[in-house]
């Protein structure tokens, strides 16, 4: 009596043992402290309420053994073990008051006062064993005390389903000395691995969103490495004042305006639920009809197909009871707003470029399109870093076998990681060692609205400015969205320069290379003999001249691109010139050859695409190669041998050089684009479903009445 | 694992176009100069004719086995054994038709283009075109034949157009020759020259059945037909008989004859690339034939590892030659008399086998 007297003034300071003690949070968690502390009836409730199932059991003791590991509770209850201290004196005291009016209570009572007497007891021998022991060991103990902790409710559980009557003490004995068990164990065999692996092997395989809300935010806190993690945001509240649920979202992916204005007011708004009948409607249907003012929501019950959401920036709501949560559209980081495209510059023709954000990327093509037959269809890729990217396509347009292969591909990725665009495309393309691309990329949304319409499926990714359009063929590589833009003449004409540039950076520092080398008798007399006079002075044969020109143009376009703003560009220029000038003056190179380099540069800056250039900056210095060898027969090998395996190539079942070799029927959109109203058909290799593009005379104006015969326009 | 692959009419037409025309480019315009003087437009057109004729026996052949190839028809007809042996022999000659024409455009090569280089250098090179296209497939020599058919046509009439002025009526006559019967007989005889559409039954199973190979097989005639006939013509016009006997090349002399203006002068070098894309196809379409034929005796399923066994042994072939007399005057001129016995009989012989032993193939069964 006088013990409890003295408690209830004198304060005490906690032994570490007592510090780690605090009480239930949860209903089960009482339960199960009910049990630890020897109440029969809740004892009684707890197995009848487990159930046989052994699962259930097994279940809770993955929870308690993730509430006592590595979770920030423990620690914020450390810090208040003092008040906790208080509470439960004050709970004793209340216990006594009641005891007096039971004695059986009182009983209970004074064996649970008993209990504890003797569980600090045994806490205080174990604590000097601690302090024998080293220093190491210390440590791995402290850090495996929370076990202890949940270790003793997880013994009397098992000694329950056995029927086997036990005392606490010796509950805290055996829990003491599966502890030393475990200590020995892991120091024995499992010296190399650290805690958090530990943590992960324990970590509950929860597949589907639970109904208890505490197991889902425990998972979620074990996925997501919190509290390591800071990133994560796991908001708890309570539903209406009344149901415990929780909103959980990537900092900085979401725009805090939607959570903080549209979902948790709402949701914590007692007269929101005024309404709400438990028996008659199930709480995420009441909530997505009458609470919740966000324009997309979306069930999901699977933590594989949550977990993407949550990091692209969606919000996701759990709620206690429910097996699935509702992902609330949130996202809302900071993006680049449209610009020029940076590569694909046109005068005539819009003037927008695609952005680093998918969302603004899609809606800027359907803008163009506007069809319900645009299909958006989305796709998460790498393992890792959940690359998300969009397939579009044409619906009653687009061959179903191919948005089948695209989609196949695609599923069929086991990468980790994929960082844009660029890396997609050589994990999907047909053949990685060949020497053109088989997939255009473009940063041009009137491009990708063309390439659909056409036939053609499209991929854009997230991150990244570029969309992927396939399949493709050698003559889209020469293709720019201006063509189609200008009357066809001058679009024809366009063209036509920039085969004869690509033809011109390809083939004539070759075929410089073996005129000059093999046959100079091809060269007219007078040409000739300027080039001879040049190239006197110079000390190098003609093969060596030429790739030293060629690395150096090499070095000043990467180094423009490197170097940044209007300074690049200027060291392009002046670099060129200087460079050039100089060498000539040093002797170095014959003038003609500065003619031949610059005029194949000036060729490869016609090219549209850019994968394109560089594939024909590598085959000029083969070509080079060759023409030194060979002259023309080394250079018609050199071709020939590409040809092979260009030829051979396929763009997603598509021959790279259809339609002429094989031949299919197309339009005159290939070199010559012909007129856009006799462009009457899809091009054949496609095999769309829909085949003609417009009527036989797109230009009703024409036809018939008030047709051509009308002299109204006169 | 190399694939023949499908292709269809323009594909197969610019294969055999360029394997039978790539010809009139080498010595063989000289040898008929030679043989039939300046009657040879008219010699290859009845030699062409005779090739119509001829491949009317493979045709109905093939008709009569549908979707089956020459080397399965010839299985089927003659045993497994007598059939192979047959293909065996049919795949070691055209290994050496494509040795002896890979030799002599090296010898060719080695006249006007590169003296100094050895022979050897060229055939490296050559051998590494030929591995590229038949490790890729026939379906891709049948694409490169047909991107490349229209530069060859384009440039020989651009040769014959910048030619013009070089041409002479009178010398055209007189219009027989030697005389009718030998130009007749020679035509006859010299049917080989157009001997490659005989490969249409080794890639039979490539093309869409056996009326494309009528279509294919005629149309390839009559076209190359014309082609080498004009080319006969035009070098008739720009050289006497007596001269077009001494050239080694004569497309290749009359693009050197070139001479318009002071800057249009010697367009031989651009020649000299139509010259090679066409060798190689040719050579690669032989080379290819052969080593489907090679696997189909042995039973070989896949053919990548018999690619470069094969090249060596068409590297050693182009060895055995002494140089290019012996190949242009023995050579070339035995292939081109004696070619049909091994193009076209053993086609007609075997048809009249299935003819009297009532062979037919499972579509005429039914």
């Amino acid at each position: 009596m006088l013990k409890k007297l003295k408690k209830l003034f004198i304060y005490e300071s906690p032994s570490n043992q007592e510090r780690e003690f605090r009480f239930p949070e949860n209903p089960g968690e009482t339960a199960t402290w009910d049990i630890y502390r020897g109440k029969q009836e809740n004892l009684e409730k707890y197995m009848d309420n487990s159930g046989s199932g052994k699962d259930q059991d097994i279940n809770n003791d993955n929870d308690s053994e993730y509430e006592g590991k590595g979770s920030e509770h423990n620690k914020k209850d450390d810090r208040s073990n003092n008040d906790s201290q208080n509470n439960r004196d004050e709970k004793k005291e209340k216990s006594k008051k009641n005891d007096e009016q039971s004695d059986d209570r009182d009983t209970r009572d004074k064996s649970d006062n008993q209990a504890d007497e003797s569980e600090s007891n045994e806490r205080e021998a174990n604590e000097r064993e601690d302090n024998e022991a080293n220093s190491e060991k210390r440590i791995s103990e402290n850090d495996n005390d929370h076990e202890n902790e949940v270790n003793t409710p997880r013994v009397i559980i098992k000694t329950l389903r056995s029927h086997k009557p036990i005392t606490v003490e010796e509950m805290i004995k055996e829990s003491m000395r599966k502890k030393r068990e475990k200590f020995k164990n892991s120091k024995a065999g499992n010296n190399g691995k650290n805690q958090k692996d530990d943590r992960n092997e324990d970590a509950p395989k929860l597949k589907n969103v639970s109904h208890s809300l505490k197991e889902n935010i425990e998972y979620l806190e074990n996925l997501y490495k919190i509290p390591a993690n800071k990133d994560l945001i796991i908001r708890k509240f309570n539903i209406a004042r009344k149901i415990p649920a929780c909103l959980v979202c990537v900092d900085g992916m979401i725009d805090r305006r939607i959570v903080i204005q549209f979902a948790l007011p709402e949701l914590m708004d007692e007269s929101n639920f005024k309404d709400y009948d438990p028996g008659k409607e199930y709480i995420l249907d009441y909530i997505e009809r009458n609470v919740l003012t966000i324009d997309q929501l979306v069930r999901m019950k699977v933590f594989d197909d949550i977990n993407p959401q949550i990091v692209s920036g969606l919000t996701a709501l759990f709620i206690e009871g429910c097996d699935e949560c509702i992902i609330m559209e949130s996202r809302g980081f900071e993006k680049r707003s449209v610009t020029h495209p940076v590569t694909e510059t046109v005068i005539s023709g819009p003037q927008e470029g695609f952005t680093e954000a998918l969302r603004t990327n899609i809606t800027l093509v359907r803008r163009i399109v506007k069809s319900e037959n645009l299909v958006t269809e989305f796709e998460f890729l790498s393992k890792r870093n959940n690359f998300l990217c969009a397939i579009l396509y044409m619906d009653g347009i687009t061959n179903p076998r191919l948005v089948d292969e695209v989609k196949r591909r695609l599923k069929n990725l086991e990468i980790d990681y994929i960082s844009g665009s660029g890396m997609l495309e050589q994990l999907i393309e047909d053949k990685t060692n060949a020497p053109f691309q088989q997939i255009i990329a473009t940063e041009r949304p009137d491009r990708v609205a063309s390439f659909l319409m056409e036939g053609k499926v499209v991929i854009i990714c997230e991150g990244t400015p570029f969309a992927l359009a396939m399949p493709i063929t050698f003559f889209d590589l020469f293709q720019t969205s201006e063509d189609s833009n200008l009357r066809w003449q001058y679009g024809s004409f366009l063209r036509i320069i920039r085969l004869l540039g690509f033809l011109l950076a390809t083939f004539l520092p070759g075929m410089y290379t073996a005129l000059i080398l093999f046959h100079q008798e091809m060269i007219p007399t007078s040409l000739l003999s300027s080039i001879v006079a040049s190239r006197a002075p110079v000390p190098f044969p003609t093969v060596l001249e030429i790739l030293l020109m060629e690395f150096s143009f090499e070095l000043i376009r990467e180094g423009g691109i490197r170097v940044p703003g209007v300074t690049g560009n200027t060291l392009g220029i002046i670099g060129a010139l200087i460079l050039g000038q100089a060498a000539v003056q040093a002797g170095l190179v014959s003038p003609v050859l500065i003619i031949v380099v610059a005029v194949s540069g000036l060729g490869n800056f016609t090219v549209p695409s850019y994968s394109m250039s560089l594939t024909i900056r590598i085959i000029r210095i083969a070509l080079i190669l060759f023409g030194a060898m060979g002259g023309f027969y080394g250079i018609s090998a050199a071709f020939t041998i590409l040809m092979a395996f260009t030829l051979n190539m396929k763009s997603f079942g598509v021959p790279f050089f259809a339609p002429i070799a094989p031949f299919t029927r197309s339009n005159k959109d290939k070199i010559i684009r012909g007129p856009i109203s006799e462009q009457t058909y899809r091009t054949d290799f496609l095999n769309t479903l829909d085949k003609k593009r417009m009527a036989t005379e797109p230009r009703g104006w024409m036809r018939g009445d008030g047709g051509a015969e009308n002299d109204q326009g006169r | 694992m190399i694939k023949d692959g499908k292709f269809g009419y323009h594909e197969a037409i610019s294969i055999f176009v360029i394997t039978i025309f790539i010809k009139v480019f080498f010595t063989s315009p000289t040898m008929v100069a030679k043989i039939v003087g300046t009657s040879g437009w008219l010699m290859t057109l009845i030699s062409a004719l005779s090739t119509a004729f001829f491949f009317t026996f493979q045709y109905l052949l093939l008709k009569r086995f549908p979707n089956m190839s020459q080397m399965e028809i010839n299985d089927t007809v003659l045993g497994n054994k007598l059939g192979r042996l047959l293909t065996f022999f049919f795949s070691a000659y055209i290994l050496i038709v494509a040795g002896i024409d890979m030799r002599e455009f090296i010898e060719v090569m080695k006249v006007f283009v590169l003296p100094d280089s050895p022979p050897s250098f060229i055939m490296i090179i050559f051998c590494a075109c030929i591995v590229a296209l038949c490790a890729t497939g026939l379906e891709t020599i049948a694409r490169f034949a047909k991107f490349i058919v229209y530069i060859v046509i384009g440039g020989y009439i651009l040769v014959i157009l910048l030619s013009i002025p070089n041409f002479r009526l009178y010398r055209l006559f007189p219009l027989f020759g030697y005389g009718l019967d030998k130009t007749l007989i020679t035509g006859f005889l010299r049917s080989s020259y157009y001997g490659e559409i005989a490969l249409v039954g080794a890639f039979a199973k490539s093309l869409q059945g056996s009326r494309e190979i009528k279509r294919i097989g005629y149309t390839s005639i009559f076209l190359t037909g014309i082609l080498t006939s004009s080319a006969c013509l035009f070098f008739n016009l720009a050289f006497s008989y007596i001269t077009a006997q001494e050239q080694v090349s004569p497309m290749y002399t009359l693009a050197t004859m070139v001479n318009l203006g002071t800057f249009l002068q010697r367009v031989d070098p651009i020649f000299l690339f139509l010259w090679n894309f066409g060798t190689f196809i040719e050579v690669s379409v032989f080379f290819y034939a052969s080593m489907v034929m090679f696997c189909h005796v042995f039973e070989i399923s896949d053919r990548r590892p018999v690619l470069l066994p094969m090249t060596t042994i068409l590297f050693c072939i182009n060895l055995i030659p002494k140089g290019l007399n012996e190949v242009s005057t023995e050579l070339v001129q035995s292939l081109r008399t004696w070619g049909w016995v091994f193009y076209f009989l053993p086609s007609v012989l075997v048809l009249i086998i299935a003819v009297l032993r009532k062979k037919k193939g499972e579509l005429n069964n039914a």
